[in-house]
């Protein structure tokens, strides 16, 4: 068979595995559109219909939406599938898990282009394929599994264009680079250090070529610029790029905050050895730290579950053995070909964690995502290495027994993905929200007014959603409409009081049991409906005041 | 004793700029004390690994397969015994975990406050010191520090008292990783570095006990 046709079908059968993991039953796991799931939706839809986003902006380079400037990436690309499937959760997830399953293909060409075996290769590919961190986010229209599918290509024809020395390699890089910085807020840290390194570590093959080739430096600074002058535009113009680093920053963490001095300190000793500089190191360097733990990695980093219960970590239990193999012969090997491998890894390894590490939250699996090509890396190269051994039955032996343990790891992240998270975790997801926004579109001339709240909780009023969002995306409002007036018509946002709205005529009040702690003064015959989230318990309870 | 300690200047000198080690010197009799509840930790420990809340876990996973999915092959399979018993097994891998030795401490009075208990400037180099014995198929000083996490493990206390052989081992990882990439030359004005760093946190540490 023809070498070019063997690869195209490698790469097929990889991309297929990782799509057939990533879209099997799409539209009912995650069991709701999160947040920024809907508001993707929504705005794509507004794009779709009217070219302007939900706040009437015409083709938003940042889609303000909530308040978090979401990047436009994921938007633009939810439009045609939205053109083509409609207002659906099929329509809204499909690109990112068109994306994902791309970035196991990408992964493929990376690892040979890091001249490790067609077999470590595939190995690679699959491993991202049936990566328990990847598959989720693959399949939650998360804009970091785009970005990082962006950053892998780009990668990719980056040391394509150091061997090959064309111009198509070097602008697909550039573009694919900074598609992946305006795809997600993770990539504008990660990227521009992981190509100073690039950089720096190529240096010499770089100025080889751009002494025989100088127009291949003046075009590559034309794309760059096509991306990075809107880009810092923004950034500097706009609060579409600092209001989102602001609102996830570690400086806006109350754990650190209250021990800052902002200035103002009591003594020299306190300047001295209390001062703020010190402080923020030290809180940083926790947080980076923390993604330097084997637990999270290999057993509880998915917080799939409930906190002291089983969980799965990023990779699975049985990756544990060949990553460290990988470590091993990473280490080890002298063989000049895996120079550049070696390389990678080792700045992939350090910048990985950066960017989740200057945020809010302890060990964030979304944004240290731009950390999971590291691992495939070295897994990859862990096969390599167990390829190299000789005796064929031993190898067999292993290959046999990673494929059982494999699949039983599998068989397990199924179970705790689609039987035990939708359980424990369907209210991180909103759930409830696409009932009550079908329920009032169904019953919307029945009512005059719908109230509903903007928090719930199981255990308390402690989540707040964006129901207004949920209720444009599954009724049947015009965008323009509410590009305009920003009101949805009969719908109210907000916590109902029983004791005060009761007396509003033929309104349906729909709200968390904290919102009706004084349930037992509602005649039950004006209790609508309740709602509960998958782990039994009450979500949202629909009340109707007095009819006309 | 005064041979070894002279031969292994660079790695004492190390050491001696811990917080770790000067905290457990200035309260050497409250270490000691714990070492002799080596005992009744160990028995807890052993003894709390099926208690009723992690049982209580196995049954709520259960849950879904049994009565909502009727899978119960599935549900005893992948929620029993083992897996509890696997769960805590695991738990072994909080005790190398780099925070605690590099930022954060373990939070009890014997763990040097507000401070790291190994000057965090070090992580780097002991990650290159990993990479360094791992080359030079050296894998005492890391198989030890596995021993002695697993034995802290065992006790049941995530403690710097308990963790201590850590200190030694984990800063002479960090010195073969000094070693590895700084040349001789450059060794003293990184030494100085370190030194100042480390002066600052014993400063940091005396500030806030008055």
């Amino acid at each position: 068979m023809d070498n070019k046709l063997k690869l195209v079908l490698i790469l097929l059968s990889v991309f297929l595995v990782a799509f057939g993991a990533r879209f099997f039953k799409i539209a009912s796991y995650p069991v709701s559109l999160t947040m920024d799931e809907v508001s993707i939706g929504w705005n794509a839809y507004s794009i779709l219909k009217t070219g302007k986003d939900e706040h009437n902006e015409r083709l938003p380079l940042a889609f303000k939406s909530v308040g978090d400037y979401k990047p436009p990436v994921n938007i633009y690309l939810t439009v045609p599938s939205m053109a083509l499937l409609g207002k659906t959760e099929v329509a809204v997830r499909l690109p990112t898990v068109l994306m994902g399953s791309l970035a196991a293909v990408f992964m493929v060409l990376l690892l040979m282009e890091l001249n490790l075996s067609w077999i470590a290769s595939v190995f690679g590919g699959v491993w991202v394929g049936l990566s328990p961190w990847h598959i989720h986010f693959s399949r939650s229209g998360f804009e970091a599994i785009t970005a990082l599918s962006f950053l892998l290509l780009g990668v990719w024809q980056f040391l394509v264009w150091i061997r090959k020395r064309n111009k198509t390699s070097v602008l697909v890089s550039i573009t694919a680079l900074s598609l992946s910085v305006w795809a997600y807020h993770a990539e504008r840290v990660f990227v521009p250090l992981l190509v100073v390194y690039l950089l720096l570590s190529n240096k010499d093959k770089i100025l080889k070529i751009l002494k025989k080739q100088r127009k291949i430096l003046l075009w590559s600074l034309l794309v760059l610029a096509i991306f990075a002058i809107p880009f810092l535009k923004l950034a500097i113009f706009t609060p579409a790029i600092k209001e989102r680093a602001l609102s996830t920053s570690i400086l806006r963490e109350t754990s650190l905050t209250q021990n800052l001095h902002f200035g103002e300190y009591a003594s020299l000793g306190e300047l001295v050895f209390n001062n703020d500089k010190y402080l923020v190191f030290r809180h940083w360097a926790g947080k980076y730290l923390n993604y330097f733990d084997l637990n999270f990695w290999f057993w509880r980093g998915m917080e799939f579950t409930n906190p002291g219960y089983l969980d799965l970590g990023l990779m699975y239990l049985v990756d544990l053995p060949i990553f460290f193999s990988g470590v091993y012969f990473l280490i080890k090997s002298k063989n000049r070909k895996y120079k550049t491998i070696k390389g990678l890894a080792l700045a992939w390894f350090f910048l990985g964690p950066l960017p989740a590490s200057m945020t809010m939250n302890e060990q964030h699996p979304l944004r240290a995502l731009t950390w999971l090509p590291f691992f495939g890396l070295v897994v990859a190269f862990g096969v390599e290495f167990l390829m190299s051994i000789k005796n064929k039955w031993v190898k067999f032996g292993l290959g046999v027994g990673y494929i059982f343990a494999l699949s039983l790891n599998f068989l397990y992240f199924t179970d705790i993905y689609l039987n035990q998270g939708p359980r424990f975790k369907s209210e991180y997801g909103q759930y409830g929200y696409k009932q009550i926004a079908e329920y009032t579109c169904a019953h919307r001339d029945d009512y005059d007014q719908f109230v509903i709240s903007e928090t719930f909780g199981s255990y308390g009023p402690l989540s707040t959603g964006i129901p207004y969002l949920y209720s444009l995306f599954y009724c049947d409002y015009d965008p323009g409409n509410f590009q305009e007036s920003r009101k949805i018509p009969q719908l109210s946002f907000r916590r109902p009081q029983w004791k005060h709205d009761k007396n509003m005529e033929n309104t349906l009040l729909i709200g968390s049991p904290w919102d009706f702690l004084d349930i037992d003064e509602i005649p039950e015959k004006q209790i609508v409906k309740r709602l509960k989230f998958l782990n039994g318990r009450e979500s949202f309870i629909l009340v109707e005041t007095g009819r006309k | 004793m005064l041979k070894l300690l002279k031969k292994n200047w660079f790695y004492v000198g190390l050491v001696l700029m811990t917080p770790w080690f000067w905290w457990m010197v200035f309260h050497a009799g409250a270490v000691a004390k714990e070492f002799l509840k080596i005992p009744t930790y160990t028995s807890q420990r052993v003894s709390g690994v099926y208690t009723e809340s992690n049982l209580k876990f196995v049954e709520d996973l259960r849950w879904v397969n049994l009565h909502v999915y009727q899978q119960p092959f599935r549900a005893r399979f992948f929620y029993n015994k083992l897996t509890v018993m696997v769960n805590e097994l695991l738990k072994v891998m909080d005790y190398i975990s780099p925070r605690l030795y590099f930022q954060s401490g373990d939070g009890s009075n014997l763990s040097p406050p507000g401070v790291e208990p190994i000057p965090v400037i070090f992580f780097p180099f002991w990650l290159i010191g990993i990479f360094t014995l791992v080359k030079k198929k050296t894998f005492k000083p890391l198989l030890l520090s596995l021993l002695f996490a697993f034995i802290a493990f065992v006790i049941g206390r995530r403690t710097l008292s308990f963790l201590l052989p850590n200190l030694f081992l984990y800063v002479y990882i960090a010195g073969s990783g000094m070693k590895a990439v700084i040349s001789k030359k450059k060794m003293k004005i990184w030494l100085s570095l370190f030194l100042i760093y480390s002066l600052y946190l014993l400063g940091r540490i005396i500030w806030i006990i008055n």
